[in-house]
């Protein structure tokens, strides 16, 4: 009897087992188009994260379709239910031509990987499938497969199967790639012109094949893009696309995957920027903007107390003939030294870094150097010492002291201690930049400098300038040390600067620094021994090179502000949002004067602040006070290598750019549209 | 320039479609419908017209068809005075073709209460609007210019269940147009089965 018994439980034990053996495995779906598996990826897990992997295999012939479909089809849906859906990957797809109607998407095979969040706490998780797979004709398929996280049960083999799997698909995802640029864009006609730059790893004529699959509807055309030239120096394709005429006005650009196929067969992805605005850049436009930024220039504090300089020149000179050569020679001086800043930006540019403007100061021992000097020449405002005479004496009397006081030093001066600052105008012309040819840009930058030299230039030809100066007297002195001042106020901002850029002791050694520089200065005025001289000059400079070589960028805890209503900038926390949210993205940094400005005069008012509260608003602070590829990448993606940069989503995602200066009238009308 | 082999042939295969603009004169036809009347565009000037392809056999065409949705839509603006045309752009041998009596058959089956059912063996009216898929829906103002083109809601499941919760971009379009106000979608993708076009 008992034999029986414990035959039968055995028995029926058995079935049990092998039916949640069955649970187990049912993971699956199979038809005579679709067999499909969802699996989980183990080594994915983040603390309320899972990745599932969902894995399609599609009968010869048939295909299902991408997130965009192309001219005809449907993506496939995911639904869940005891989780949230926070993402599904792309693997990119490929291209099927039916009767003229080009689509988008996978046969064989294609694993999808599966970002999920906001598990229940039972582990149990429905997926809700659907999906259409076409030859010709179209077939709808449907699937629901449960799962239940605390009944798995994998073995190592297939552990590392779905490891490799996963790794796999990933590469096939197309991601944003800072190396992979859209250039120098033209639209004539409803065509879109531009240049694919390429890194140098991938070089262009190991391409076979290029394929360019738009994000998003109803900007261009599914047909592909053509090839125009192949450029094999600078590493880049020429492409041709349709734009379609319905196209809304308001989308600037569009996210396109482009899938290299090389002659070996292996594939590279990315995920690219093309804009697709109406209006070509105007080239005039930029020229004038840039001039117009030029003269604002000289009202900055950086630049202003150095105009002071040239304008006593003026003054002590009896001589209108002698004003207008040195105001000239100091011209050179500026468009020199412009051309320069625009030569070795576009020589970057050509290496394929990504770099903007006021990019020298995300470096902080460049900012030290720019404190040191207006330090030394707020000194020398002050009356602390002469000019040449510290010069000379380290030269020993050579002619090269001759160089800083001359009138193209002063050029050369007045340009060094502007990069600090941006104008307004400044920074849509500099944007320009990225996507000219060199000469045009190198066009932009001289324009830059024409309008910094501007304002004294036509001063010098005032007629009969020297009579009309007032009288050269003690007034000058006392004028000069005020003019120290603004030089010391540009001292304590950069030295803030610094501060956001290095840890605490390294700030205390420029400090000292700073106390012992202006000591042996003034040793050095005071002494009357030439050797003296020149021994206080070799320490002071000895002291300098160790404190500059001992300055490390430091990645700094974002101070977001005083209401800390600001998030730090996160490309993935903007996708997220758009569409849901209202978002507003602040680029700034540190040495950006204009961005301070506006951060206290609008953006973080009380005022401003509870606006933005009201309209449920996402702050965005992209800080790029150190250098941050992800942030120089965005601001490239709009056309911008500068800062002040302003850009606001609304809830329908259209963007809209703000200008350099802002006023809080330009915030509330952001929202006006929606009353 | 180096020279590169390329697997695919790159060219603009754009010549045969046209590419209709909102707000712009909608392309003119005139096709026998499966009573033997002639419809052309002309003839509906100062009315509001709907243009809906139509394919019986399409899943997506099924979803609105077996749910009685594109039904209650041809009754609810036949009622206001538009004009409903369906047409369906499948050659002859092709899926969904259906001759003139069978549209007939067809029609009153559904229950249809379109305006009529083009019959566009050759696809030029297809052709000419750039229908790609069933359902593409068009809108045509009394003027005779598009206001909306494209889906005919915003989900494209085949499942009949989401209709409910869809917004219907036709329903919209006229809606606003009719009152003389701005349509917000003008143009969105259309998804369903490819026109089997000859």
């Amino acid at each position: 009897m008992l034999n029986y018994f414990l035959t039968l439980l055995v028995v029926l034990s058995t079935l049990v087992g092998s039916l949640v053996q069955a649970n187990n495995s049912s993971h699956k779906y199979k038809d005579e188009l679709i067999e499909l598996m969802i699996s989980q990826v183990p080594t994915a897990n983040k603390s309320d994260e899972r990745v599932f992997l969902l894995e399609y295999k599609i009968k010869p012939d048939w295909h299902i379709y991408w997130k965009n479909y192309g001219d005809s089809g449907a993506a496939p849906i995911v639904s869940l239910e005891g989780a949230n859906l926070k993402e599904i990957l792309w693997p990119f797809p490929y291209r099927y031509v039916v009767a003229d109607l080009h689509n988008f998407g996978y046969a064989d095979q294609v694993t999808f990987p599966i970002k999920v969040n906001q598990l229940d706490a039972s582990g149990k998780i429905k997926f809700d499938l659907e999906w259409l797979v076409c030859k010709i004709e179209c077939i709808p398929g449907f699937a629901e497969i449960s799962y239940n996280l605390a009944e798995e049960n994998v073995n190592s083999a297939e552990a590392a199967r779905i490891e490799t799997e996963y790794k796999n698909a990933l590469l096939r995802v197309p991601q944003v790639k800072s190396d992979w640029n859209v250039r120098s864009v033209d639209i004539e006609n409803n065509q879109l012109r531009y240049r694919l730059y390429l890194p140098k790893n991938i070089p262009v004529d190991s391409i076979q094949n290029i394929e360019v699959f738009p994000e998003e509807f109803g900007l261009v055309s599914n047909t592909p893009a053509s090839v125009g030239d192949v450029n094999t120096t600078e590493n880049y394709f020429e492409l041709t696309q349709n734009l379609d005429v319905n196209r809304p006005s308001e989308k600037t650009s569009l996210m396109q995957t482009v899938v290299l196929q090389s002659k070996d067969g292996s594939h590279e992805t990315a995920s690219v920027h093309t804009p697709v605005q109406s209006a070509p850049p105007n080239y005039l436009a930029a020229l004038l903007f840039a001039f117009l930024g030029g003269m604002i220039l000289n009202l900055m504090p950086c630049v202003f107390p150095i105009l002071s300089l040239k304008a006593f020149s003026f003054i002590k000179s009896s001589d209108s003939q002698q004003i207008k050569k040195s105001t000239w020679l100091y011209t050179f001086g500026v468009l020199a030294s412009f051309l320069t800043i625009g030569a070795v930006l576009s020589a970057l540019r050509l290496s394929g870094e990504s770099i903007g403007w006021g990019f020298q100061l995300q470096n902080p021992l460049i900012v030290y150097i720019l404190v040191l000097l207006f330090f030394v020449l707020a000194l020398n405002f002050f009356g602390l010492f002469e000019m040449g005479d510290l010069v000379a004496n380290w030269f020993s009397g050579k002619a090269n002291n001759k160089f800083f006081s001359s009138d193209f030093g002063t050029g050369v001066l007045a340009v060094v201690v502007a990069s600090p600052c941006t104008a307004p105008f400044m920074g849509g012309a500099l944007g320009m930049t990225l996507i000219l040819p060199i000469p045009m840009s190198l066009g932009i930058f001289l324009a830059l400098g024409a309008g910094l030299a501007a304002p004294l230039l036509l001063l010098a030809y005032v007629p009969n300038l020297a009579e009309k100066m007032p009288r050269s007297g003690a007034w000058m002195i006392t004028f000069k040390q005020f003019m120290g001042f603004p030089l010391l106020a540009t001292v304590l901002w950069l030295l803030w600067v610094l501060s956001l850029q290095i840890g605490d002791s390294q700030f205390w050694l420029v400090l000292i620094s700073l106390l012992i520089l202006a000591f042996l200065i003034w040793m050095n005025s005071v002494s009357q021994s030439r050797n003296m001289k020149r021994s206080i000059l070799t320490l002071g400079l000895l002291m300098l090179f160790y404190v500059g070589t001992a300055l490390r960028a430091e990645p700094q805890s974002a101070k977001t502000g005083a209401a800390s209503n600001w998030q730090g900038y996160s490309k993935n926390l903007i996708e997220e949002n758009k569409g849901k949210k209202a978002i507003f993205v602040d680029f700034t940094a540190a040495w950006c004067v204009t961005c301070q400005v506006n951060k206290r005069l609008v953006l973080d008012t009380d005022e401003i602040q509870s606006e933005f509260k009201k309209r449920d608003v996402l702050l965005i602070r992209a800080d790029w006070t150190n250098k941050d590829p992800a942030i120089t990448e965005a601001l490239a993606a709009f056309g911008r290598n500068s800062v002040p940069f302003y850009v606001f989503y609304d809830k329908d995602k259209n963007s809209k750019i703000l200008p350099e200066l802002l006023t809080k009238q330009m915030v509330y009308d952001l929202f006006s549209k929606e009353e | 320039m180096k020279a590169i082999t390329f697997m695919s042939v790159l060219f603009m295969a754009t010549v045969s479609w046209a590419q209709p603009q909102i707000n712009a004169a909608a392309p003119a036809f005139s096709e026998v419908d499966a009573a033997g009347k002639t419809h052309a565009l002309s003839d509906y000037k100062g009315k509001w017209v709907v243009l809906e392809w139509y394919n019986k056999d399409c899943p997506f065409v099924k979803k609105h068809y077996g749910s009685k949705n594109m039904q209650k839509l041809q009754e609810d603006y036949t009622a206001k005075g538009v004009v409903w045309l369906t047409v369906i752009s499948s050659a002859k041998g092709e899926q969904g073709y259906l001759d003139p009596a069978a549209a007939l058959e067809d029609a009153k089956k559904t229950g249809s209460k379109a305006t009529a059912v083009l019959i566009d063996e050759d696809g030029t009216m297809g052709k000419a609007y750039d229908a790609r898929v069933t359902p593409h829906m068009y809108v045509i103002n009394p003027q005779g210019n598009l206001v909306y083109m494209g889906a005919i809601d915003d989900n494209s499941s085949s499942n009949a269940k989401v209709i409910a919760k869809s917004e219907n971009y036709v329903k919209s379009a006229l809606d606003a147009a009719m009152a003389g106000k701005e349509v917000k979608t003008t143009v969105t993708k259309a998804y369903g089965c490819t026109v089997k076009y000859k």
